[in-house]
């Protein structure tokens, strides 16, 4: 079914086109909405990976991978691209404050997916895209400082960083919960 | 909580997101992929615009540098205040009929030939010969019209006279004198050679107020996210000022990159550069001349290697530092003389007056010499970021350097200099993928 969308897309066969964006739609906005600050942005990113998907899927070669990987791939090289170019200045935003360990151990399993996406999304653009790139792609950090043309040191200090922002933001949700609860 | 239990508590969580479909975001794309392609793709026109430039920055400068118009329109102004115009003419009208042929000779009042050209071909014969012999004679003006500088000179034939100037002034340019300070005077002859200096602008020794709109055209791209990359074609008009405001212009290619690593980008280019001066190597005086006007131009391949250094390089005012080497190979430098000639029979009796304009070819400068320098430019680069990824940024820079010269004539000379930006400014695409188009002001002091 897939190889016969793609031979669509590649006749530009608007319907096909429509099938395909259809079909991988709510798989890959999950992604952009990790690397954006909102769902608008995150649908833009995803409109513009798809637009290059269509205009490029001539070079897609079926024999050499499947093409969930190959638009997976144009998805987050997008929102990468557009980090990269949106993110003139290094966020260096120092965050001076004490987190529990304990409640973000607690927070991530008590909050529900949504909820942790938001606070993934409130991240600085710079911490947000190295979180996603280490914690849920699993890139290195050596890769990452390549990909975003930051050091390697950068990327392990925006890490701990937005591991930090993270567990205080899931602490102070999961304590905000707790209260509501107790009422 | 260790690090890798954390996300991985979080990447189960977010793995699971999967947005229900919105026909909208089908109708954003669709709405897309609809856009009309524009009968000119965007880059050719950015090309088109910088090729346009280009273009037009080279033209104006042919222009505004053409001789052969501007000499003949400030010779005739001359002559027209001095009142020779009208004493040539009558000249000419009472020559035509004593002289009605004068060889090769083609200098003229009103068209402002060079003359001595001429006169070396014709040795014996040699007169000032004119144009415009059908014109009708005109009555001579009142001596107290004529108030040429030289009038008083002693009544001398101007054909041997010219030549000999002619070779004196050769001989001067092309012999070991060249470089000294002179005077020679020949009573027999009236020549006098003043002010001898050498051509080259030597820096430390003249305030060079220049003053740039360089217009790039640019195709950048990256190689695997670790450095990026610039290339393309760069016009440069310009406004240098050391006695007079004189015309400059460079075009060429360029070329750089960066790292992302390191806040170090490196930029080399050649450039073909052409820039005029004022300041000719002898200004003289021939009884009956009036010298008005020496001008240099000197065109040549400039070849920058530049490396600059980053402070804070991802920041929106990114101070940095460069620093570079610049070849200069003379390809060819001129000099054209201007001079108002009055040349009489008698004292009494003015037989020609004349605008002549000489160009020199200097014969010992191309390919011989080496101009070498480095200067340190400590310099600041604000972004602002408009939208539609354009971008404007905001320059200055204080710099010092050192200046080394090596040349056929003068040998190795070495000098310091200061300069700095008062202000630059420009616009630009930032779109990795397309052409970039810049265009700033740069002004400086040696």
């Amino acid at each position: 079914m897939l190889t016969d969308l793609v031979e669509g897309c590649r006749k530009e066969d608007r319907n096909a086109q429509r099938k395909l964006y259809e079909h991988f739609h709510s798989k890959m906005l999950g992604i952009c909405l990790r690397y954006a600050a909102c769902r608008e942005e995150a649908v833009e990113v995803l409109n513009s990976s798809f637009y290059k998907v269509f205009k490029n899927i001539h070079r897609f070669d079926d024999k050499k991978g499947n093409v969930e990987a190959w638009i997976r791939t144009i998805v987050t090289n997008t929102a990468i691209d557009r980090y990269r170019k949106e993110s003139k200045r290094p966020n260096t935003i120092d965050l001076d404050y004490a987190y529990k360990e304990s409640h973000g151990s607690v927070a991530v399993e008590d909050l529900t997916a949504g909820e942790i996406l938001k606070l993934v999304q409130e991240l600085p653009p710079a911490y947000r895209t190295v979180f996603n790139l280490f914690a849920i792609e699993g890139f290195s950090h050596k890769e990452i400082g390549e990909r975003l043309g930051i050091s390697e040191g950068t990327s392990k200090s925006n890490l701990a960083k937005a591991r930090k922002k993270l567990q205080k933001a899931l602490s102070i949700n999961y304590e905000i919960k707790r209260r509501q609860h107790a009422k | 909580m260790l690090n890798e239990d954390f996300f991985n508590r979080i990447k189960s969580k977010l793995s699971g997101i999967e947005p229900d479909f919105d026909p909208g975001d089908w109708a954003a794309m669709e709405a897309m992929l609809d856009r009309k392609k524009p009968i000119v793709p965007l880059r050719a026109l950015r090309i088109a615009a910088g090729l346009a430039l280009f273009v037009l920055g080279y033209l104006s400068y042919s222009y505004f540098s053409n001789t052969e118009n501007t000499r003949h329109a400030l010779s005739y102004s001359t002559a027209e205040k001095s009142g020779i115009a009208k004493a040539a003419a009558a000249a000419r009208a009472e020559k035509d009929h004593a002289l009605p042929t004068m060889g090769k000779a083609t200098a003229s009042a009103q068209e402002g030939e060079a003359l001595p050209q001429a006169a070396k071909s014709d040795a014996e014969t040699l007169q000032p010969a004119m144009a415009g012999k059908n014109e009708a004679p005109v009555s001579l003006p009142a001596e107290s019209d004529l108030e040429t500088p030289g009038e008083n000179a002693a009544a001398e034939m101007p054909g041997p006279a010219l030549r000999m100037a002619e070779k004196k002034r050769n001989a001067a340019y092309n012999g070991s004198a060249d470089l000294q300070s002179s005077l020679v005077e020949s009573p027999g002859e009236s020549i006098r050679l003043v002010k001898k200096e050498s051509p080259v602008i030597k820096a430390g020794e003249n305030y060079v107020h220049r003053a740039m709109i360089p217009f790039d055209a640019m195709i950048p791209g990256t190689v695997k996210g670790r450095k990026s990359w610039w290339i393309g074609m760069t016009a440069v008009p310009g406004l240098q000022y050391v006695q007079n405001a004189k015309g400059s212009f460079a075009r060429g290619l360029v070329a750089g990159m960066e790292f992302a690593r390191v806040p170090l980008s490196f930029e080399a280019g050649i450039l073909e550069d052409r820039f005029r001066y004022e300041e000719a190597p002898a200004a003289r005086l021939y009884l009956g001349e009036n010298h008005t006007l020496s001008e240099g131009t000197l065109s040549g391949i400039s070849i920058p290697l530049k490396a600059k250094f980053y402070f804070r390089s991802k920041s929106r005012v990114a101070p940095f530092i460069s620093t570079g080497l610049t070849a200069f190979i003379p390809v060819k430098e001129q000099y054209v003389f201007s001079f108002d000639m009055k040349t009489t029979k008698n004292q009494a009796q003015p037989l020609e007056a004349l605008i002549v304009r000489d160009t020199f070819d200097l014969p010992n400068r191309p390919g011989r010499e080496i101009n070498a320098s480095t200067t340190f430019d400590f310099s600041s680069k604000g972004d602002i970021t408009l939208p539609d990824r354009q971008g404007m940024y905001l320059l200055a820079s204080a710099g010092a350097g050192l200046n080394f010269q090596v040349n056929a004539r003068l040998g190795f000379q070495m000098s310091a200099n200061y300069s700095r930006s008062l202000g630059g400014m420009g616009l630009e695409q930032r779109n990795m993928k397309r052409i970039d188009l810049g265009m700033a002001m740069h002004y400086f002091i040696n």
